[in-house]
This record gives C-alpha cells, sequence and structure tokens, in this order.
C-alpha cells in the first residue's frame, strides 16, 4: 500500500527517487556509536539493474555551481 | 533460524521532538520485526531492534547487488519514515545506519541535542516534495541519415556537429530548468538538488528537492502545474513525487 500515493493523487513513486533520497539524504551519524555498517558505501549498487534501457550518452552539464541560484543549497 | 542469544543491533529510522505524538502499530521493519518508539533526553527515537548478522558490512555488500533486496528494504525503510513524518515533525536517518546497542540511544541524544534540535526547528511543519526536469524526446533535426557522408572526414565532421547540437540543446534545457526551479522556489522554504548518478536515464536535466510548509502544499503543486507548458515550450516535461520526509534537508 503506498500511503503516499494516496495522499498526493500522484503516480506511484518510481525506485529510483526513493533510492536518490534513502540512500544518499538522512542524517548520518558518524563515529563510535555506529557499527562498521554505516561505512558501506551505499551507492555502490549497480544502477544498470534498475534502468531498463542505460543511454551512454556523456551527462549533460552537472556543473554544481547550479546551485548557486539557490540560496539555500548545501556546499 | 534460531540461535544462541543473537546479538541485537539498532536500526534507527527517525528522531521526533520528545512531546511528539504518532502511531506505528501494525508496522514491520526492514529485519522483519517490529517499530519501537523511545524517549532519550529531548527526544523520541524510532527503531528497530534487528540481528548483527544481518547487516555486517560483508552480509551488507552481498545483499546490495541483490536488486530484489534492495527494492524490499529501502521502500520498508521509506515506508516507516512516511508513516512517521505523515503525523509528526520528525527527522529521516539514512538506510542502514546502525547503532552497536540500543544503551547508545542516550549518549547519541545527548550528544547530538544542539544539531538535532535545529534539524527539527528547521523542518518543522513542513516536508518534501521532488521535481525532476526531463527532456522530452525529439527526434534530431541534422541531416538525413540516408545521405551518405563522401569521405571519412566529412563523416567525422558531421559527427561531431550533430554532438556539437547535442551539447547545446542540453545546455538550453539545463538553462531551462534551473529558470523554472528557481521560481518553483518562491512558493517553498528551501530548495536543494539532488545529483545526478551515472548511468542514471539521461533525459534527465535537473533533479530538485523542495522543502514545501504544509500550508504552501497546495500552492506549491498549484504553482508547478502552472509551469508544466512553459516547460514543455522549452523541450521539458515536469515530474512531481511526494510528500517526502524531509530526507533531503537533514543536513547543511
Amino acid at each position: 500500500m503506498d500511503t503516499r500515493l494516496e495522499e498526493s493523487g500522484l503516480q506511484p513513486t518510481p525506485l529510483i527517487d526513493v533510492l536518490d533520497r534513502v540512500l544518499q539524504k538522512g542524517v548520518v551519524i558518524h563515529g563510535k556509536l555506529t557499527i562498521s555498517v554505516a561505512e558501506v558505501d551505499l551507492l555502490d549498487i549497480d544502477l544498470s539493474l534498475i534502468i531498463s534501457s542505460p543511454d551512454r550518452r556523456p551527462l549533460p552539464a552537472t556543473d554544481p555551481t547550479i546551485l548557486e541560484p539557490f540560496p539555500s543549497a548545501p556546499r | 533460524m534460531p540461535s544462541v542469544a543473537a546479538k541485537s543491533a539498532c536500526y534507527l529510522y527517525a528522531l521526533a521532538p520528545r512531546d511528539a505524538v504518532f502511531d506505528l502499530a501494525g508496522l514491520t521493519g526492514v529485519g522483519g520485526g517490529e517499530i519501537t518508539v523511545s524517549a532519550h533526553g529531548d527526544f523520541l527515537f524510532v527503531f528497530e531492534e534487528v540481528a548483527v548478522e544481518e547487516f555486517t558490512q560483508e552480509k551488507l555488500e552481498e545483499n546490495l547487488q541483490d536488486l530484489r533486496w534492495v527494492e524490499d528494504k529501502v521502500r520498508t525503510h521509506d515506508r516507516i519514515e512516511h508513516a512517521v513524518s505523515v503525523q509528526t515533525t520528525a527527522l529521516p536517518f539514512r538506510f542502514c545506519t546502525i547503532l552497536a546497542e540500543t544503551d547508545a540511544l542516550s549518549t547519541l541524544a545527548r550528544e547530538k541535542r544542539e544539531e538535532f534540535s535545529a534539524s527539527l526547528q528547521r523542518v518543522a511543519g513542513a516536508r518534501e516534495w521532488g521535481v525532476k526536469f526531463l527532456r522530452l524526446s525529439k527526434k534530431s533535426s541534422g541531416p538525413k541519415s540516408d545521405d551518405t557522408p563522401r569521405s571519412g572526414t566529412e563523416f567525422l565532421m558531421r559527427k561531431k556537429r550533430s554532438l556539437d547540437e547535442q551539447t547545446l540543446q542540453a545546455q538550453r534545457a539545463t538553462e531551462a530548468a534551473v529558470r523554472l526551479a528557481r521560481s518553483m522556489r518562491t512558493t517553498a522554504r528551501e530548495a536543494t538538488t539532488i545529483p545526478l548518478r551515472q548511468r542514471q536515464d539521461r533525459t534527465i536535466v535537473l533533479n530538485t528537492s523542495f522543502l514545501v510548509a504544509r500550508e504552501e502544499e497546495g500552492d506549491f503543486r498549484k504553482l508547478v502545474d502552472g509551469m508544466r507548458r512553459e516547460a514543455a515550450d522549452a523541450g521539458l516535461s515536469l515530474n512531481l513525487t511526494g510528500p517526502w520526509p524531509p530526507y533531503s534537508f537533514t543536513t547543511k
């Protein structure tokens, strides 16, 4: 059951959008309190499994300065 | 699997203010167990006791190669974050944030008190909405393909021209996306971008997230929908997702 879907009336949330947030964002705890698992690079996941027809062209401009229009963007 | 006193670790989902009220009855976590909420210091921690063996570095690396495992666990993690965040202001922890023992929660609450409080204040009463800017597929208007080049040099020149044109189109699409995203920000509390991944669907030119106060959500969605026409004119389609727990607004 996708409660988000029910609430927003939007399409079912694609896995890639969930991965983008759950694996890359959220509070991170560093240091002695956590067990070694937090050190694993979660981005190791082979995303070619998720994207059915990966396009091999070079990525469009990903210049980090693109963030600058947003005053609150992380540095 | 019966085991000799299986050692349990503490899989963290979320953190909420101590006076928050929410109900997670009936939910099952990534380890198949029930979700526990307990108060430490100024906060409520939402966690699950999981078997350490299931989350060792070795085991995790192995599991991450299994897409079915990933999808199941990641969606479960997100479902619990969502269940908390629709009921109260909360901070979501990253996937597989695991403390060696539940006792560490008190230490965590004490050591990170100011940081957690500031982060909770930042996202109070707001949720995250995602907007992806995708390039509409358009056939190239270059030379006809049955027009065979007369030489290798001509072939290479054509190829270069075609690549230049693609690069230019990509630049224009990105500029248009940034312009639209800036306008969307006017009804949001904050905005940020989500890095594009290697091997991601190459039609994506910009992936953005907005932190929107609940009372502004209607206006924000209206604004985004109102921009679809302008986006289409610029060769872009908009993909709206949400509401999300404030994943993208938990760190500076």
